[in-house]
């Protein structure tokens, strides 16, 4: 029985103590020949949170996991994943922590039942019900081959084998990654599911900004393997201020605005995305014009934050008196 | 572990089948070749059936690219990032994983051989197969080869798993591995064999359990682990360097004829003198002695049998040149020939003349060997020397027992005392001849014996039929072959240098040939320029070898002969005599390991102070490439992964990325730059 959960943050009301972290990173750093792709990351990630990391493609999220499940040896720092060193998960821990790579892989030549059953012997606990239910869920025939499979039929496989041992750590890396809509939200019923339980954690990546704005609690944003951000989703949506400022004549001198990440200017408004700051105000106040505040979801202050910095402008006036003088 | 080789086994099944029929087809084209006794490049060597060198050739190549393709094949596709972390990230350690995987490769490679093999003995086996006599030791040589292509599949494992270049550090494990084959192969006795197959495996085995447990990197392996991986790639490195070597030598050398080209003069049967012109190895032309092409008849091609063979005796008496050729040209051969009869093959197994009939395969033991001497089937009281164990010493059907010649009657199983000298001394050669082209039931049977002075043909009744002189200095003209027309009109001798004088001194002698009447007088006689056989070159894995310095070298070759000596394995006793006492070699050696560890030295400190390596670790290296000089330095610049550096931001100076704090300025990295924008939260 697949439940659909609207509200987010189910797994638990209350966070746990800051010292108990399913995951705690520190200083990890990573090179690919001179080329850094995470550079000095710290970041806890406390048990029984939905915790969501972000990033452009090559920020370095899939290599921060990568290193947390000991499949890549990070350069310079340490990391602990349910208090067993990253680098050296015994069998014990690994039994604790389901990890769903973005590729979603399994064996193409066996069926449902035999992926269900190989996985299950590796596993001294091994939910069937669980494993069912996400088949179900899925619509998915046991006696299918897996190599049969559409992508989220796949990914849907992949999940079920992933949470059928109930891991206390569920680490997914972009696991709704080519998924068409509907596959997407089965993915999310079920790992929504699966958060119902008392002190599961999950740590995922994703560029679907709308399911993790759906299901995470809390989110850290890498930005070029630097951590940019580390903060409940609501605080995050809560910083990341737009405005417009219409104004007449000269456009007013918005580069000295503190915490600017981008402006916009067009002929007549400018559009500047900041972080809030105590400082933001009193300066947007001494600027010329009309300020009108405009209300940012976590997409759009996600792209704001980690999308080009500076300065961008489009005149249309400035088209118009082309085409005439052609 | 049950879950992973089941998974292994179904996922990798298709690739054992393939196997399977690649070899199994392999074995087969093999086989008809050999069974082809019409085919004139088989005939001096296909009585040995399975030990035929096309057979082990056939086995030795496939059963690499088997266990090459199945050792990828079992790593390669599941190494694309996200179906290997499906595969390791699972409640069991890497090393259940390994051996699961290894467990599965091992039966995979064995039923892809081993069922074809044994497809292949039952029919090699089988009565009237090959004519030629069988003995199920024949099957050690092929077998030894089938566990030489698996560390094939141990290097491909290791370098499927190495995270690296392909045209470095993967490419020579995989050389690595042809240069063990050879190792393995080419060790003269089963029982060497099988232990550098273990050791070798172990070593092989070591190194990719290491490589699976740490991402396929040096760094930081455990220490076990870095020494077996170190070992496998200067392997490689050697097998390269000796391919290029020889690649080079083949080049630019300015005498391309090998030793295995030029021609040896035979005489057939029935008495005619030919020369046989080699290529390769492989005899390519028969030739009259008038130069013009010899044709055969097919009764003539079938029974040809060459007399003067090239015994490449080496530094050994010419009993022991005959053991050797044997053991280079077929390990562990059963020392078999055919005898005049045609049918009957005889062979020593251990102290026991036994007869093999090849159509019905049957064996009946005919003598034995005591200290005492020879005594015929049933007579033998000594119980201490009724054994049979695989053996190979000179077998002729005329041994010499002290100073007594004996006669080995094939066809009707006795022996029989025909010469007896009086010094044993006296006695140097005996041999047999016969005349006959067709299966004649009155065979004429010539026994020539060679004394210190004189050559005596006797014939079956033990009557001198001719006496010849030595014609030619017996110490150079060691060799005597004899011949008679078929109407006994005349008769020839074959008198062919000995190979360890020319090689010696340098020198060039003729083969000639003699006619002599029957009263023994010389009525014509052929000077036949010999082929350029007078230098026997030294191989080139000894200019390889020298590539290795004079402590890894020498060190390995005594471990080697102390373990050979340890195991009383006699082969080796003679194999390193002929590297001792060869002082030409020798000196070579020495000069070219000696280069090699100061040109090598010099690199590597050169390589290792650019790459900014600790004092300690530079130390170590840098004493490795010593001992195992060029080869050792090459596998210096392909086995660790060399500290990145990146420009300090302190300082400027080139600094390891991997260290905590700069070397030079000692800072430690600075922490990313804020730039205001950054949204942190306490956590509740």
């Amino acid at each position: 029985m697949i439940y659909f959960v609207e509200s987010k943050n189910i797994s638990n009301p209350t966070l746990p103590a800051m010292n108990e972290n399913a995951i705690e990173i520190n200083s990890l750093t990573r090179y690919f020949g001179t080329k850094c792709a995470v550079n000095q990351l710290s970041l806890q990630i406390p048990k029984g949170s939905i915790f969501g990391l972000l990033g452009r493609n090559g920020a370095g999220k899939t290599t921060t996991i990568r290193i947390l499940m000991g499949l890549m040896s990070p350069t310079r720092g340490s990391a602990r994943v349910l208090d067993y060193d990253c680098q050296s998960l015994p069998p014990e821990a690994r039994e604790r922590i389901g990890y769903l790579a973005e590729g979603h892989h399994i064996y193409g030549w066996m069926t449902l039942r035999e992926c269900g059953k190989f996985q299950s012997s590796f596993f001294r606990k091994w939910n069937s019900d669980i494993f069912h239910s996400i088949l179900n869920h899925f619509r998915l025939d046991e006696r299918a081959k897996a190599g049969n499979l559409s992508r989220g039929q796949r990914a849907g496989l992949c999940l079920a084998l992933t949470l059928a041992p109930e891991p206390e750590l569920l680490v997914l890396d972009d696991p709704a990654l080519g998924l068409d809509p509907v596959a997407r939200r089965s993915l999310l019923e079920s790992m929504l599911y699966v958060t119902r339980k008392d002190n599961r954690t999950i740590l995922f990546s994703s560029h679907l900004l709308s399911d993790v704005e759906r299901v995470a609690d809390r989110i850290a944003v890498v930005h070029q393997g630097v951590l940019r951000a580390d903060c409940p989703v609501e605080t995050f949506c809560d910083h990341i201020r737009q405005y417009v400022i219409r104004y007449n004549g000269t456009a007013p001198d918005i580069s000295t605005l503190p915490g600017l990440l981008h402006s916009f200017r067009t002929d007549k408004e400018i559009s500047v995305t900041c972080v809030k700051d105590d400082a933001l105000k009193a300066a947007l106040e001494k600027l010329p014009g009309e300020i009108i505040e405009v209300p940012l979801g976590l997409e759009d202050a996600f792209v704001s934050y980690v999308g080009e910095r500076g300065e961008k402008s489009f005149f249309l006036e400035n088209t118009k008196h082309q085409e005439a003088t052609r | 572990m049950i879950a992973i080789i089941w998974k292994e086994l179904r996922e990798n099944i298709k690739w054992g089948l393939l196997g399977l029929a690649v070899f199994g087809i392999a074995l087969a084209y093999a086989w008809t070749k050999v069974a082809d006794m019409n085919n004139f490049t088989g005939i001096e060597r296909n009585y040995q059936s399975l030990l035929s060198p096309t057979i082990l050739l056939a086995i030795s190549l496939t059963s690499a690219i088997v266990g090459g393709a199945l050792g990828f094949l079992q790593i390669m596709p599941e190494q694309k990032r996200d179906r290997w972390a499906f595969l390791v990230h699972r409640p069991v350690s890497l090393e259940t994983i390994f051996w699961g995987k290894f467990a599965a490769g091992f039966l995979l490679y064995f039923g892809a051989t081993l069922l074809p093999f044994a497809a292949l003995y039952l029919v090699a086996a089988r009565p009237g197969a090959l004519p030629a006599p069988f003995d199920p030791r024949m099957a050690l040589a092929g077998f030894v080869d089938i566990l030489a292509g698996f560390t094939v599949y141990l290097a491909a494992l290791i370098s499927s798993l190495r995270t690296g270049r392909w045209l470095g550090s993967k490419l020579l494990v995989i050389a690595g591995a042809v240069l063990v084959m050879g190792v393995i192969s080419n060790r003269m006795e089963i029982l060497y064999s099988v232990l550098w197959f273990i050791c070798y495996s172990i070593i092989f085995l070591i190194a990719a359990r290491g490589m699976i447990s740490n991402q396929g990197l040096w760094n930081p392996l455990r220490k076990v682990a870095k020494i077996t991986f170190f070992v496998v790639t200067l392997l490689g490195c050697v097998q390269l360097l000796s391919w290029s070597l020889l690649l080079i030598t083949g080049l630019f050398s300015s005498n391309n004829v090998s030793f295995s080209n030029g021609s040896r003069y035979s005489i057939l049967k029935d008495g005619t003198p030919i020369a046989v012109e080699y290529k390769n190895g492989i005899p390519s032309k028969v030739l009259s002695l008038d130069g013009k092409d010899f044709l055969f008849t097919r009764e003539q091609m079938a029974r040809l049998r060459i007399q003067t063979l090239d015994r490449q005796n080496l530094d050994t008496s010419p009993e022991e040149a005959d053991n050797f050729s044997y053991r280079e040209i077929g390990r562990y051969v059963l020392p078999s020939s055919s005898s005049t009869e045609g049918q009957w093959y005889y062979s020593l197994l251990g102290r026991q003349f036994m007869l093999y009939n090849c159509y019905s395969k049957s064996t009946k033991c005919i003598g034995i060997l005591t200290p005492s001497g020879y005594v015929a089937a049933g007579e033998n009281s000594d119980s201490r020397f009724p054994n049979i164990y695989p053996g190979m010493g000179n077998i002729s059907s005329t041994p010499i027992f002290n100073n007594k010649v004996y006669y080995i009657d094939t066809l009707n199983l006795t022996t029989s005392l025909i010469y007896t000298a009086k010094d044993k001394n006296n006695i140097y050669q005996a041999s047999t001849f016969t005349p006959v082209i067709s299966d004649d039931l009155n065979i004429k049977i010539y026994f020539i014996i060679s004394l210190a002075k004189k050559i005596l043909v006797l014939d079956k009744k033990k009557t001198t039929v001719i006496a010849l002189p030595w014609a030619h200095d017996k110490k150079i003209w060691s060799n005597v072959g004899f011949s008679m027309m078929r109407d006994e009109s005349a008769c020839f001798t074959v008198s062919t240098p000995s190979s360890e004088i020319q090689s010696k001194n340098n020198w060039q002698f003729p083969i000639i040939i003699d006619k002599y009447n029957t009263q023994g007088q010389l009525l014509k006689s052929w000077n036949l320029k010999d082929q350029p056989e007078k230098s026997r070159p030294i191989p080139w894995h000894f200019y390889a070898a020298g590539a290795i310095t004079p402590i890894g070298w020498y060190g390995w070759q005594d471990f080697s002969y102390w373990v050979g000596a340890k195991l009383k394995i006699s082969s080796y006793q003679r194999m390193w005599a002929f590297t001792k006492t060869n002082w030409r070699l020798q000196l070579t050696l020495w000069k070219l390991s000696l280069l090699s560890s100061v040109i090598s030295f010099i690199a590597a400190f050169w390589v290792l102070r650019r790459k900014g390596l600790s004092a300690p670790t530079m130390a170590a290296w840098l004493l490795v490439v010593t001992i195992t000089g060029i080869a050792g330095f090459l596998a210096m610049l392909a086995v660790p992964e060399f500290p990145n550096r990146i420009s300090c931001p302190s300082c400027g100076k080139k600094r390891r990325v991997e260290a905590e704090e700069c070397e030079h300025c000692e800072k430690p990295w600075p922490l990313p730059v804020k730039d205001g924008t950054e949204i942190f939260a306490m956590k509740r």
